[in-house]
């Protein structure tokens, strides 16, 4: 993500890669690349599509060929009703998130608001925080009348109603809306920084003002970034299921994700329902994901880094710089303070009081928690799992994104479709297909399912901003390799590797959060010996312990903190380019 | 393994020494002479597990625990256990309908990975009896659980949870209190509690289930679809699982929830939460009922861990962490005989017409479970 190179010089001599292509254009490649797709991503796939058609499970004696469910999901009201609201709320997450995301990566990337480094590593930060503990933080701080914010304000400002209350539809979309900002701030921001600003030079001296040039020029230029984190952050959304589940559920604002672990949580246990509404959110997220695709191949093509040194020239800000720094600031106390605020609070009271100066404060839930054998096991096991997880995966899409983009490979059209499939199959969903594909397995009730799990869930954001990567690398560099006699592999190792790198190890740290912070398919894949801190989360706000699911969802922290300072001041990883 | 199941299962003669001897005859002499409490003693005695399968299960090393209880409070539970055999436990937790599905499918695979199965529900363990998924093992210690309480050679109740209603003191007024205090089914009707209330659904898990089958089925002459619907009527908040309500009622976000249960009432009462709770006539109670899985890979480390979980010793145990009636007569509370905490509180009394004989009827063994579709229409859910 940091390294953006020369992408417009794409012609020269092509004779270093052309033999080298005839003679991997065989079949071995693709086939292999095929099968294991097939295995991670088809089966599981294809396995929910028949559940939907199941009267029961797989292994139910008394399970026949039905479509009663599909019927029932894709023709009757409730469903519809709320497939229309996951649709819209998704929708409406994406456009409030992308204005903010936008708002943020301009003010930062183009102004000269002062600390960028601190700006942008606090926009960011609320990565590093599970977006399910976040809400559960919001639910202690915002529920309309034990909330802290509501009570507070009853107390020292006779509020007689709640000022804000997260246990509704606005609520639930304002913090899904909250924990998607840093996505769409990412990918426009990486949008802004790869522009060449000889362009907006050139509008102010014609004359343009600031809000003009930033109009016509910055925004027509970062658009395909933009509408490329609008569906990302949408496909995100439809399948998000630990905010709405953990704010009230379906009462709150009905989601499909959370229908789905209604289905498979409440009586009558109903796995055939769970697919159906499955399929569908498939989709919707296949519609999607077509739409990032497609923006996202435009945006890459727009980046326009020139070899030639230029000095950019930051807007002022002037007076609105105060209003700029509190705007980000805002952000950085509804996002990440005021929830840490409220897990420390919970994490060190017996019971949750909304009456701070009445609250029984206590050290016994850390000593429940340190003295708890499950989560000293949750947290090795997540530590294992976040190694190993992010780096298969990589491994994995650097060798699919080399024999697509540079081996061209037969079948690399499909095979690039296939890679992307799972980003439309929300977690929960994949989770039960990954189940029924390895319940009979050695895998089953290790962590090894797990990491099956992560590695072909994140596989398609490994895959992508790699295949950015490689796609910005001029390729004169490598046939220039090649023309100094270097074998096909010295030069991969060599040069392409080598020029990867800082995208290979940026994919590396974000699969990495991603894996410590998974929730939906670790629930239901998690076992006795494969329990992760994100199920002990759960676990134990299922059983109304907030106490100790706010002391996990510090720890989840503290290990992504300390993951990331270790690949940033170890291999000298960023996430983001100030920071 | 099939040995060491006859033997401790059905107590035959083994091994008798002086001693067993002895204490047979003492417990018949004490118990002939009307002395119960000695007589318990004397019966606890005679429940220990034989050598064989206390060898056994230390040989098979380990035991998987599928539970729904509190995780925390569980392991420290089992703990014992393992201090006493040295056997460790892996304890895995999750709601009784999901965690039983979990289990049910892993046996239909050959995946047995859970070796005893704790749950709230015995018709599902019934359902799997007669798919041939549970062993049939009659624990020694079993004979100390109460008649009605287990199902010989399939089911024995761990503990037993009544449920009343429970209000936040701090959110209601001297009047409601004392109104709420009077413990009377009909208070949870009274429109003054519109959006102040809180319920669970009954398809989240067995105890949730067995508390609304009183209203909509056994009792259903006293109570029926009027006073649910008049419930309905309160604009409640419903959970899909009763514990996260429990922190919410605590909290104050509501000041009155139904379902409640004396062990979460009494462990928030214990942590200083304004919580108080009663149990008006008649009292829907729920069992907590375990089993073993006919196929678990540590068979005699399960036969050996219900043997203690049924026991008296095992039983006391759980009193000390959770405070729930005993399915033992021989067990009981410490808490109530010293009148401590919520014992010596003013509002507080035990349950006193427990509603558990539902277990046979028809419509609570019905496997479709009617009740929550009924329910769910009455509430307006899908």
């Amino acid at each position: 993500m940091s390294t953006i190179v020369q992408a417009a010089a794409q012609s020269g001599p092509r004779t270093g890669f052309a033999p080298l292509r005839r003679r991997r254009r065989g079949f071995v490649l693709p086939i292999v690349l095929g099968l294991i797709l097939t295995i991670l991503v088809l089966v599981p796939i294809l396995l929910m599509f028949i559940g939907a058609v199941r009267s029961g499970t797989f292994v139910d004696p008394h399970s026949t060929f039905s479509l009663r469910s599909l019927q029932a999901v894709y023709t009757t009201w409730p469903y519809l009703r709320t497939l229309g609201i996951t649709v819209g709320a998704s929708l409406l997450v994406s456009l409030l998130a992308c204005v903010v995301g936008i708002a943020l990566a301009w003010l930062i990337a183009r102004t000269d608001i002062p600390a960028k480094g601190l700006m942008e590593n606090s926009v960011i930060a609320p990565l590093y925080l599970s977006p399910f503990v976040g809400a559960l933080a919001w639910l202690i701080l915002a529920s309309p009348r034990a909330g802290l914010l509501n009570v507070l304000a009853h107390q020292f400002f006779g509020a007689t109603g709640p000022i804000i209350n997260v246990t509704t539809s606005t609520g639930v979309i304002l913090i899904m809306v909250l924990y998607n900002v840093p996505y769409a701030y990412m990918t426009v921001s990486a949008a802004l920084r790869g522009m060449d600003p000889s362009m907006e030079e050139a509008s102010y001296l014609s004359g343009a003002g600031v809000v003009r040039t930033a109009l016509k020029i910055t925004f027509p230029v970062v658009r395909p970034a933009i509408v490329s984190a609008f569906f990302f952050v949408f496909v995100l959304t439809c399948g998000t299921f630990s905010i709405p589940a953990a704010l009230g559920g379906t009462q709150a604002l009905p989601f499909m994700a959370v229908d789905i672990y209604h289905a498979t949580a409440t009586y009558p246990i109903d796995y055939s329902r769970a697919a159906s509404i499955g399929t569908m959110l498939f989709w919707i997220s296949l519609i999607g994901v077509a739409f990032y695709r497609f923006a996202s191949q435009v945006a890459t093509r727009f980046v326009t880094v020139t070899a030639r040194g230029y000095r950019m020239r930051f807007v002022k800000l002037r007076g609105l710089r105060v209003v700029s720094v509190g705007l980000i600031a805002a952000y950085v106390v509804l996002a990440i303070i005021l929830p840490y605020l409220a897990l420390f609070y919970v994490a060190f009271t017996s019971f949750t009081s909304s009456s701070i100066a009445a609250a029984s404060w206590t050290l016994d839930n850390f000593k429940a928690v340190a003295g708890s054998v499950a989560v000293s096991q949750s947290i090795v096991n997540t530590l294992i799992i976040a190694v190993i997880a992010p780096t298969l995966c990589i491994m994995f899409a650097v060798w699919i994104a080399y024999a697509i983009r540079r081996l061209k490979v037969r079948g690399g059209g499909i095979l690039d479709y296939i890679t992307m499939f799972p980003i439309a199959v929300p977690g929960i969903v994949f989770g039960t297909g990954i189940f029924w594909t390895y319940l009979m397995t050695p895998a089953y009730g290790t962590i090894w399912i797990l990491i099956i799990a992560f590695v072909a869930s994140y596989v398609p954001f490994a895959y992508r901003m790699i295949d950015t990567s490689l796609i910005q690398i001029d390729k004169s560099l490598e046939e220039a390799s090649a023309l100094c006699g270097a074998s096909h592999w010295r030069t991969a190792w060599q040069v392409t590797f080598r020029l990867i790198r800082p995208g290979v190890l940026s994919a590396w740290i974000l699969i990495f959060i991603f894996s410590v912070r998974e929730i939906s398919a670790a629930i239901l894949l998690s076992s006795a010996s494969n329990k992760v801190l994100s199920v002990m989360s759960w676990d134990y706000l299922e059983f109304g312990n907030v106490q100790n699911a706010a002391i996990i969802g510090l720890l989840q922290t503290a290990i992504l903190v300390l993951g990331i300072l270790a690949g940033r001041y170890v291999l000298r990883i960023k996430l983001s380019q100030n920071g | 393994m099939d040995f060491q199941r006859t033997r401790a299962g059905q107590s035959a003669p083994q091994g008798l020494s002086r001693r067993s001897v002895l204490k047979g005859a003492a417990a018949m002499g004490l118990a002939a002479s009307g002395l119960p409490l000695l007589s318990s003693v004397a019966r606890a005695a005679t429940e220990e597990p034989s050598a064989d399968l206390v060898n056994a299960a230390k040989a098979e090393g380990t035991l998987t625990f599928y539970h729904t209880t509190a995780i925390d409070l569980t392991a420290n539970w089992t703990a014992n256990f393992t201090k006493k055999y040295g056997i460790p436990t892996q304890n895995v937790r999750g709601p009784s309908y999901p965690l039983w599905e979990r289990w049910l499918t892993e046996e239909r695979v050959g995946q047995h990975v859970a070796d005893a199965i704790q749950i709230t529900d015995t018709v599902l363990i019934e359902a799997a009896h007669a798919e041939g998924l549970i062993a049939d093992y009659t624990p020694a210690s079993g004979a100390g659980i109460r008649p009605g309480m287990k199902k010989e050679g399939v089911w024995y109740t761990a503990f037993v949870n009544a449920m009343g209603y429970a209000w936040n003191s701090q959110r209601v007024s001297p009047e409601e209190d004392k109104l709420l205090r009077s413990a009377k089914w009909d208070v949870l009707t009274d429109p003054r509690w519109s959006g102040r209330f809180a319920t669970s659904t009954p398809a989240s898990g067995g105890s949730s289930y067995s508390y609304v089958y009183m209203f909509l089925g056994g009792k259903r002459s006293m109570f029926g679809p009027d006073f649910v619907t008049k419930q309905a009527a309160l604009n409640a908040q419903i959970y899909e699982s009763k514990s996260p309500m429990y922190d919410r009622l605590a909290a104050g976000e509501f000041a009155l929830v139904d379902q409640a249960s004396q062990s979460d009432m009494g462990g928030l009462y214990l942590k200083g939460a304004p919580i108080r709770w009663v149990f008006p006539d008649p009292t829907p109670a729920n069992l907590t009922v375990q089993t073993i899985s006919a196929k678990a890979t540590h068979p005699n480390a399960a036969r050996l861990f219900q043997e203690w979980a049924m026991s008296h010793e095992g039983q006391a145990a759980w009193f000390a962490l959770a405070g729930v009636a005993s399915a033992r007569e021989d067990t009981v509370d410490p808490r109530k005989v010293a009148k401590s905490d919520w014992y010596k509180e003013d509002w507080y009394k035990d349950p006193a017409d427990l509603y558990i004989d539902y277990l046979s009827d028809p419509g609570y063994v019905d496997p479709a479970k009617p009740i929550i579709g009924e329910w769910n229409q009455i509430f307006g859910r899908s």
